[in-house]
């Protein structure tokens, strides 16, 4: 299979472009994603190719034009929708969790909701509390959506191809600070499946789980933890629900040592959700207290120093590994 | 980290230990595992393993010392590391009056982790031992904190191993050589080296019929095997009738301790095991009070366990009295060395057909030879006597 090196953001252009192309259901909605290309550039072009009818410009109403991509994707459509920030998705929470969410359920199945919602999420930039957090944990703990944060280029058109066609409400988390990171992607339509984990680092000393831009964290620590012998293998969930255990179960019953990170909440977070089931699934196989790497119990600070320590950093994930050894 | 080393609770009954040395100077480096301090209980002399490696600092309590379980006894710290501040030296008692080790000797050989209580081991590790039979109590952490992980447990089944390998390998390759040895054969040699120079031993020897015990096991050894699951054996026989018999006679079972008699509640009664490594003692704890199956299901866990090197430490502290069986070796009678601070130890011979008068005429008879070495600080001959005249009616009637 051939590949090309693209960036993260042109691999979810990518996906957006070729599934609209294949499916004339498929349309976009959000704010400034038309004539302005989406404010982190992803739906650049889209307007031209599709028009003003598949790709459309809505007022600064978040709880509006989720509701219109719900109402539409009830009577067929499949929108994706961009939200911005993750931070603004809390205006249309309704919509998504006692609607998108509810709905294939409380109509016995004969309704079904095929959105897809784009966030992006992640703290770096100095964007200060209300545009930096991960919010993600809130959506896994709702039934009926589906949870996507890919870390790669790949992997994100892989799985938006999927998450586009899933009927199924998917929330497909984007991290700000992985839109320009590169990567080969295969050229071709390929999907990646939903709840599959994948391994992106084979090692023999410790499991690192991570999630989203926490990935690349996890690769550069295991780099620098291989230079000391120390041989990390990291799996990255991908979709965070539902979420692929027997991927990380095969890893955890052989290695038996477990770093956990996660860029979100530190308390209730998705380090302590895969914390307790490898408890509930794998506590014989266990060889020392499963190590949480997340953000701290604090507000994002706007101050760049103040920032980095409130997130996790490689170094964190090092110091983990090493209280684990 | 600073880590402390603690004074490790090594026995259910314990409360206060004397140290007996530091293996290590104040200020020298030392390795988690390494032997550290040796400890005496009443019941036993152990090494005591250090908790962390690092530099030996503020040693708290010196050689002599006697010192409650749980006190801080030294600080470990990283080198260059500040030695934290410490509450002045809790109350440490003075050096015990006498130096003189007590305790059965044969426990030396059990390597004890400085934990107070439980044993802190992954889920891995405890898994690990579950399924190899390994005692965890016996391991040292590597993990932090001391946590026994699932290597610890990896090596000691490595070790057991090859140790295993080292008994099978034959004697002529050492032939010529010295080599230096293990330290169960070490203490054995210390233990009764001075038991028998400080004990002032005398002995006594009866030749006991056995027709009735030889019956009695024929009669007993299917039933018994029936309900325990064990074979019966004449040493279950002895311990039977010898823990009776100790009943009528306290002062045989009790122990010479600090120019004092000390009597024992409890009849404890010690059975010398020949493992290929050495000779170890394991205890029937209050054998007066169990039937015949119980101890013979104890006496075969017990044999079992010291064979496999994995007695617990309860099970060689504790004995008031010792039996020592050579007559399935062939030997007909012999003089043991008391394994003190008991006052009497005795030697059991083989059951053979040897002449014997009844009724004015020579005949054919199975009897035993029993020998009782006693400690003549505790014990005058004629008390000795005298309960070796109770256990032979006993035996002869065979009174369980």
């Amino acid at each position: 299979m051939t590949t090309r090196e693209i960036s993260y953001r042109d691999a979810i252009r990518e996906a957006l472009f070729e599934e609209m192309r294949r499916d004339p259901d498929v349309f976009m909605i959000g704010e400034d994603i038309a004539r302005f290309g989406g404010p982190m550039k992803v739906t650049e072009g889209l307007l031209a190719e599709f028009g003003d009818r598949r790709v459309v410009d809505t007022p600064i109403a978040e709880a509006g034009f989720v509701g219109i991509g719900v109402g539409a994707a009830l009577t067929g459509l499949r929108p994706v929708i961009e939200v911005m920030f993750n931070d603004f998705i809390l205006l249309a929470m309704d919509q998504i969790i006692n609607q998108a969410a509810k709905a294939r359920y409380m109509f016995g199945g004969k309704a079904k909701v095929p959105m897809v919602i784009r966030p992006h999420a992640g703290a770096g930039r100095g964007m200060a509390a209300q545009h930096s957090q991960c919010l993600h944990m809130l959506f896994v703990q709702i039934p009926g959506l589906i949870v996507v944060a890919p870390s790669t280029p790949s992997d994100a058109k892989g799985l938006m191809k999927s998450a586009i066609r899933s009927d199924d409400p998917v929330i497909f988390f984007e991290n700000k600070l992985l839109y320009s990171t590169k990567g080969p992607v295969p050229d071709g339509d390929y999907t990646v499946p939903l709840g599959v984990a994948d391994v992106k680092r084979p090692g023999r000393d410790v499991v690192i789980i991570s999630t989203s831009r926490m990935t690349a964290f996890a690769l550069g620590a295991a780099q620098v933890l291989a230079k000391e012998g120390i041989e990390a293998e990291v799996i990255d969930p991908r979709t965070l629900k539902p979420l692929d255990m027997e991927t990380i179960l095969r890893s955890v019953r052989r290695i038996k040592r477990v770093v956990i990170v996660d860029e979100g909440s530190r308390t209730g977070g998705f380090t302590s959700e895969i914390a307790a089931r490898i408890m509930d699934e794998a506590f014989d196989s266990l060889d020392a207290p499963i190590q949480r790497v997340a953000a701290e119990d604090a507000p994002i600070p706007y101050c760049r120093t103040l920032e980095a320590e409130a997130i996790p950093q490689e170094r964190d994930i090092v110091a983990a590994v090493k209280r684990l050894l | 980290m600073a880590t402390e080393v603690i004074l490790p609770k090594l026995g259910a009954t314990m409360e206060e230990g004397t140290i007996i040395s530091w293996r290590k100077r104040q200020g020298e480096a030392t390795t988690q595992g390494e032997p550290l301090f040796e400890v005496e209980t009443d019941k036993v002399v152990m090494e005591v393993e250090a908790p962390a490696s690092g530099i030996l600092r503020r040693v708290l309590a010196d050689a002599g010392s006697v010192v409650p379980v749980g006190q801080v006894i030294a600080i470990i710290v990283r080198p260059g590391e500040e030695v934290p501040e410490h509450p002045a030296r809790a109350p440490i008692l003075p050096p015990a009056d006498t130096p003189l080790p007590t305790g059965t000797s044969h426990g030396a050989a059990i390597a004890v982790p400085s934990v107070q209580e439980g044993v802190i081991a992954s889920p891995a590790a405890k898994k690990l031992a579950r399924e190899h039979g390994v005692d965890l109590s016996g391991l040292t952490g590597s993990g932090p904190g001391g946590r026994i992980v699932e290597k610890d447990v990896e090596q000691a089944i490595a070790t057991r191993r090859s140790f295993e390998g080292e008994r099978v390998r034959s004697p002529q390759a050492a032939a010529g050589k010295a080599v230096p040895v293990s330290r169960l054969r070490r203490k054995t040699a210390q233990r009764m080296t001075e038991s028998f120079q400080s004990i002032p031993h005398f002995y006594l020897t009866v030749e006991v019929g056995a027709d009735n015990l030889t019956a009695l096991r024929e009669t007993l050894r299917h039933s018994v095997e029936a309900e325990g699951g064990s074979r019966l054996s004449f040493t279950d026989l002895f311990v039977r009738h010898v823990a009776l018999t100790l009943q009528e006679h306290p002062l045989v079972n009790a122990c010479w301790q600090n120019q004092e008699i000390r009597w024992n509640p409890d009849i404890n009664i010690g059975i010398a095991v020949a493992t290929p490594d050495g000779l170890i003692v394991p205890v029937i704890h209050q054998a007066d009070t169990l039937t015949l199956v119980q101890i013979a299901d104890e006496r075969t866990r017990l044999e079992l366990e010291a064979k496999e090197q994995r007695l617990a430490v309860h099970s060689v502290q504790g004995a008031t009295f010792t039996i020592t069986n050579l007559g399935p070796f062939g030997v007909d009678a012999f003089s043991p060395i008391i394994n003190p601070p008991q006052a009497a130890i005795l030697a059991i011979g083989r059951i053979a057909r040897r002449a014997v008068e009844r009724q004015g005429a020579l005949s054919l008879a199975p009897t035993v030879f029993l020998t009782l070495a006693a400690d003549h600080r505790i014990l005058d001959g004629a008390e000795a006597a005298g309960f070796l005249r109770d256990l032979k009616g006993r035996i002869e009637r065979a009174e369980i």
